[in-house]
């Protein structure tokens, strides 16, 4: 009867440490995809603020700003294949 | 050995049956809710179900819009892309009538609001569970919102659609709605490429739906949009804008559209109209300006029309451009068909080239006789006009072509010289594309291909050929014809330096209920380059112009379409076909 109840006792401990653990690693889980929601959510918000930033007219501005030359080369003599594009 | 039942045996076997007996009540519980045999029953199934269901808890993963961008020559623009920006909200009910003045004064200082207004706006709507504080606020703001530990206020992500671009294509790309429907354009013709489908992560919770355990296998992941990479190139489509809008500016028009299309596989390049369109104001903006009316608003083309029907004759075998015409001296009275006059013209006996060249309406309308309405009415099916181009775009119109059978002695001399038919800018383009392209009615292409989140492809639009309209030589002839008009005819102002053109002109006028408005006219011109391989075709059309300022294709549009293909061919490092100083010595 001793060495039974000392079995379930034992199980019971296995139990509990690996519930605990599951639940520590569930919360680390539910951590992380948070995290990931955040992270994504800010790479979207970069990603538009480039597309922002890289428009010709802003560009234009910059260079305005700057002070660069941005003179339209002159055509280079190869020919462009209009079909291509 | 011999088995001797203890006590703890009968206990544990009394146990397990108790628990064998509770399960199997549950399931008859359940079985006889799903079949509703016992009403009792049935309801404390119902709440069991329930109870289990209140323990699933179920966040959604956002997953995002997809991008549109067209291009540039060395890269995309993003035209439309989608971010979550933070809103802050409050639960009224949740809020005490002490607290009020307290979490007012708060939040108001947090996202830099009127403390009264805040006030005010949480005692009015005491009553509801969800109210509005601030949309749209910085992450910052967000994260100072959530430091203030008041389970009344919360933040709540929300898509933003953005167009960094602002009017460049506006009429093009339409617009996307605060709560992620498409409006009008592209966006809602791409729509079901656009559109994400959000993941759910799902918690088991407890009594409290405090989220105990992640269950995997009931999730979902989240799927982003796909992005749709256009044909439109920024730089040329800035050229037609901005030409297109100075025109509509400077004659008072009452709108304008143009059309710049690679002639060789029917891409759509610029896209415009007039007056322009800025989809991140689409809430304050006059739908009628959010038309897309290169392909929306159909309208008689008048002279425009002109070549096409030559050409169809010519590819009849009826006429060739050497045959002589008499032009009547300028005035025509055809056996019921009318008066037609060359508004101020005498000619003669001239070629069908010098038809093109002088735009002679009469000469046209013969034409037409020598056609007979049967071929013509075939012509004009023929060049895709009175049916939808198929472009990739919402609220296509096909133009008005009316059934042969309406068609009468006064449509046999006036379609051939753009009247009693309605067609589209895109149309149009399409056409004379054909005569660019050595006879090839291409199908218009505004969508190059789509590629998935990663940017993996997935479907490209390769170009399509709806089918022949002129042979090789009738187009080359054509395109021949319509480089005099720009040499000597009605188009001289198209001229450029450093490369030989081609194009028409057309002043055409419009129609109202009891016939052609006075002084209300379309000017138009469409016209390429260079003249040995065309690179591109351009048309603007500028619908109702003041006329005391001007009213004429070859004045209003003519000088404009010049403009967006010299700063296009030069941006496309096309060659010029003759240096500078050869067109100066010519002009001199």
């Amino acid at each position: 009867m001793v060495w039974i109840i000392l079995g379930l006792t034992l199980v019971a401990l296995g139990l509990v440490h690996v519930r605990r653990r599951e639940a520590a690693l569930s919360y680390a889980l539910q951590r992380t995809q948070s995290r990931h929601a955040e992270l994504r959510r800010e790479i979207w918000d970069r990603h538009v603020e480039i597309g922002r930033l890289t428009t010709p007219e802003h560009i234009a501005h910059r260079a305005a700003v700057m002070a660069l030359d941005m003179t339209y080369c002159e055509p280079s003599v190869s020919r462009v294949d209009p079909s291509e594009r | 050995m011999k088995w001797k039942i203890k006590r703890h045996d009968v206990v544990l076997a009394v146990l397990a049956a108790g628990l064998v007996g509770l399960a199997a009540r549950h399931g008859m519980m359940l079985r006889q809710c799903a079949l509703g045999q016992n009403d009792e029953d049935a309801r404390i199934a119902q709440q069991v179900v329930r109870a289990a269901r209140g323990r699933r808890i179920l966040l959604p993963i956002p997953a995002r819009p997809g991008d549109i961008y067209a291009r540039s020559r060395r890269s995309s623009v993003l035209l439309a892309g989608s971010r979550q920006r933070p809103s802050c909200f409050v639960d009224p009910k949740l809020i005490s009538n002490d607290e009020l003045g307290k979490i007012s004064t708060e939040l108001a200082e947090t996202l830099g609001l009127d403390p009264g207004w805040v006030f005010r706006e949480l005692t009015l709507k005491k009553d509801r569970r969800f109210v509005w504080i601030a949309r749209g606020i910085s992450p910052g703001q967000a994260q100072a919102v959530g430091a203030l530990k008041c389970r009344a206020v919360g933040i709540q992500y929300e898509w933003r659609r953005e167009y960094p671009n602002g009017p460049l294509a506006g009429t093009v790309l339409g617009y996307c709605r605060r709560d992620g429907q498409p409006g009008c354009g592209l966006e809602l013709k791409a729509h079901p490429l656009l559109a994400p489908t959000d993941g759910r992560r799902v918690i088991l919770g407890d009594a409290w739906r405090r989220p105990i355990w992640s269950d995997p296998e009931s999730s979902q992941k989240p799927r982003d949009g796909q992005t749709v990479c256009l044909t439109l190139d920024v730089v040329i489509q800035g050229y037609l804008q901005q030409a297109v809008a100075q025109a509509v500016e400077e004659y008072g028009a009452k709108w304008g559209t143009g059309v710049v299309v690679n002639p060789w596989t029917g891409a759509i390049l610029a896209m415009s109209s007039s007056p322009e369109f800025d989809p991140n104001a689409y809430s304050t903006t006059n739908p009628e300006d959010m038309l897309n009316r290169a392909i929306a608003c159909p309208y008689e083309p008048g002279s425009v029309f002109k070549p096409i029907i030559a050409a169809a004759a010519v590819q009849r075998g009826l006429m060739n451009y050497e045959t002589k015409i008499d032009c009547e001296n300028g005035v025509y009275h055809a056996l019921r068909g009318g008066r037609i006059s060359d508004h101020g013209h005498h000619y003669g006996l001239i070629s069908l080239a010098d038809v093109i060249v002088h735009s002679s309406n009469i000469g046209m309308a013969k034409v037409g006789e020598k056609m007979g309405n049967r071929k013509l009415h075939e012509a004009v099916s023929r060049w895709g006009f009175g049916e939808k181009s198929g472009i990739l775009l919402p609220g296509e119109s096909g133009g008005i072509v009316r059934d042969l059978e309406k068609w009468d002695g006064y449509s046999l001399r006036r379609v051939p010289f753009g009247q009693e038919i309605a067609v589209s800018s895109v149309q149009l383009a399409m056409a004379f594309s054909a005569f660019a392209n050595g006879g090839l009615l291409m199908q218009p292409r505004i969508i190059e291909q789509v590629t998935d989140a990663r940017g993996r492809v997935i479907e490209t639009y390769k170009p399509a050929i709806v089918r022949r309209v002129l042979s090789e030589n009738v187009a080359r002839q054509s395109l021949k014809v319509l480089g005099d008009v720009v040499r000597r005819g009605t188009g001289k102002k198209f001229m450029m330096d450093r490369w030989e053109s081609w194009g028409k002109t057309g002043t055409a006028q419009i129609p109202g209920p009891q016939g052609y408005i006075d002084g209300a006219y379309v000017a138009s011109f469409i016209g390429g380059a260079p003249m040995e391989h065309p690179a591109v075709v351009c048309l603007i059309s500028i619908y109702f112009p003041d006329r005391s300022k001007g009213y004429y294709g070859g004045t209003v549009a003519a000088p404009r379409v010049k403009e967006v293909l010299e700063k296009t061919l030069t941006y496309l490092h096309i060659p010029p076909e003759r240096p500078q100083e050869t067109f100066a010595a010519m002009s001199r």
